[in-house]
């Protein structure tokens, strides 16, 4: 008798099993992101919370900072807080990841929140940073922005995530053992 | 001795002349060199020309022996005092300069101060001198104060165009009563219907006599339509009140003293985009000092070269906040910082899912 050997698949098995219904979650996903960034009130609604909450932490700083629209100003600089200062990106990336991988619900509520928490934590401390930087130090402004921020942004959600696959993501279960 | 033959002596008297025209000619040669040398002499010499009186702007470094002009007046002073004037005359070339007479006028040449004569001035040196002018009877208000040199034309100068000068900053003769100015500007160019704007009015006493709290009051703001108060009013001295749509205040102000007032309005929230709003504010004020406010006057907008004009905004709806200076758009990602990331949580999707699977099976 002849035996056909499978090809070894670059996905495991747990790949295969599961892609209908992480299709359908990630694509509900993206479907709530782009109807979030397309509803200019949603979107600012969150610049200017984000601007507020900047705003505030400024001026528990001494930097009497006001927000005008969803711009941070002080006398001396300011800060525009635009769609993609929001984070939004990143964070969706994140979410789908999360909800994409297997994983119990309990365990992808808690990924949500380590990743929406701590991708808006950063973010703030961006902001401030960035902020001071330009009073400061406006010669590095821009490595600052463009360069340091944006590495510590792309490594931050990507090591969060992967501390939470590591820990939460679901691992394939073992095939029954079939007892003759 | 022997005698010269007719040819001999003919040959002699040859010689004769032509060294008698070679001693001429040397002679006019050498006069005419002398006569060179002198002339270009006398024109490179600097102290061969005509004095140049002027009077060098205030602060004027360089002056002989290392002097410094100087073109001023004590300052502003109540009507009836004294000003001292000091006005520096230099003379630029190096002629000599005789007597002649500086005149400190104020408001054009028809007003004269006084009138000093100068004995002479010699090249290159300066002079400087001081007037002392009794503003009694002076208006009140500011005067130009003009200083000119040689005025009876005595001197033939170099440049006769150079002799007058105005000195920067106009003199103030106060009243010996109070006068009062008031500005009224507003925070901001950013108007939005139901947003809260704030005026400041400074009133300055510039008279001599302090204003006092006479009946009624000092300051009188009816907002226009558009505008409601919102009732914050503060000032730095005296009583500001709000009352409805009008703001007022009582107080004194000291001679030479200021009041700041600060109230703050809201814009209707059915204010139509564009419309312009816009009011002053009156001070009444006693310009007699006989304890009666006897006269008004209205708030100025000193953003606008005008001189007591309103204080105005125009109501944006919808409209950008002014660009500020440093202000920075501050997107978390670039496109390609997008990408990376992207492809990153591809890449460590796909290890974990390798990886869970390997430790499960």
């Amino acid at each position: 008798m002849k035996t056909v050997k499978g090809r070894p698949s670059l996905f495991p098995s747990s790949l295969q099993k599961w892609p209908w219904g992480s299709i359908l979650t990630v694509g509900t996903t993206v479907a709530v992101l782009v109807l979030i960034v397309n509803d200019e009130g949603a979107m600012q609604w969150i610049q200017t919370a984000l601007a507020t909450i900047t705003a505030g932490i400024l001026t528990l700083f001494g930097h009497a900072a006001v927000v005008a629209g969803s711009t941070v100003q002080t006398d001396v600089f300011g800060i525009s807080v635009v769609t993609a200062c929001t984070g939004l990106f990143t964070t969706g990336l994140y979410v789908i990841a999360v909800l994409a991988f297997p994983a119990r619900w309990r365990a992808r509520a808690i990924g949500l929140a380590m990743g929406i928490g701590g991708i808006f934590v950063l973010n703030l401390i961006r902001l401030v940073s960035l902020y001071f930087i330009g009073v400061h130090f406006p010669g590095v402004l821009d490595l600052a922005h463009q360069g340091i921020w944006q590495a510590v942004f792309i490594v931050f959600a990507v090591v969060l995530w992967l501390l939470w696959a590591g820990r939460w993501g679901r691992a394939r279960r073992p095939a029954s053992k079939v007892v003759s | 001795m022997r005698c010269l033959s007719v040819n001999e002596k003919e040959v002699v008297r040859v010689f004769e002349r032509r060294r008698v025209v070679r001693r001429i000619g040397m002679v006019l040669v050498l006069g005419g060199a002398v006569v060179l040398a002198s002339l270009s002499a006398m024109a490179d010499d600097p102290c061969m020309k005509l004095p140049d009186l002027w009077m060098p702007a205030d602060g004027t470094q360089g002056l002989a022996n290392g002097g410094i002009s100087v073109q001023q007046t004590s300052g502003d002073v109540c009507q009836g005092d004294t000003v001292t004037i000091t006005v520096t005359v230099d003379n630029l070339s190096c002629g000599d300069a005789g007597p002649f007479y500086v005149t400190v006028y104020y408001d054009g040449t028809s007003h004269v101060i006084g009138s000093k004569r100068v004995e002479g001035l010699p090249g290159c040196e300066y002079t400087t001198l001081t007037f002392v002018w009794d503003t009694d009877g002076v208006p009140t208000g500011e005067h130009e104060i003009l200083a000119c040199a040689d005025t009876g034309g005595a001197v033939t100068e170099l440049n006769e165009s150079n002799n007058c000068i105005t000195i920067d900053e106009d003199l103030l003769v106060r009243p010996n009563a109070p006068l009062i100015e008031a500005e009224k500007t507003i925070d901001g160019e950013w108007y939005e219907p139901g947003s809260t704007v704030t005026f400041e009015v400074t009133i300055w006493n510039y008279g001599c006599d302090d204003q006092g709290d006479n009946s009624g009051h000092e300051f009188l703001d009816t907002l226009p339509d558009g505008l409601n108060a919102t009732g914050y009013a503060t000032a730095t001295g005296g009583t500001i009140t709000v009352d409805g749509d009008q703001v007022f205040w009582d107080g004194s102000i000291p001679a030479g003293g200021s009041v700041t007032l600060v109230f703050k309005a809201r814009i209707n929230s059915t204010a139509e985009d564009g419309s312009e709003i816009c009011n002053q504010g009156i001070i009444y004020w006693d310009s007699d000092g006989d304890g009666t406010n006897d006269a008004s006057e209205p708030t100025d907008n000193p953003g606008t070269g005008a001189e007591d004009d309103p204080t105005c905004l125009t109501v944006d709806i919808g409209g950008e906040a002014p660009p500020l200076s440093g202000t920075i758009d501050a997107p978390t990602l670039s496109e390609w910082g997008a990408i990376l990331l992207v492809i990153l949580f591809v890449g460590a999707f796909l290890f974990m899912i390798r990886r869970k699977g390997l430790t499960a099976a």
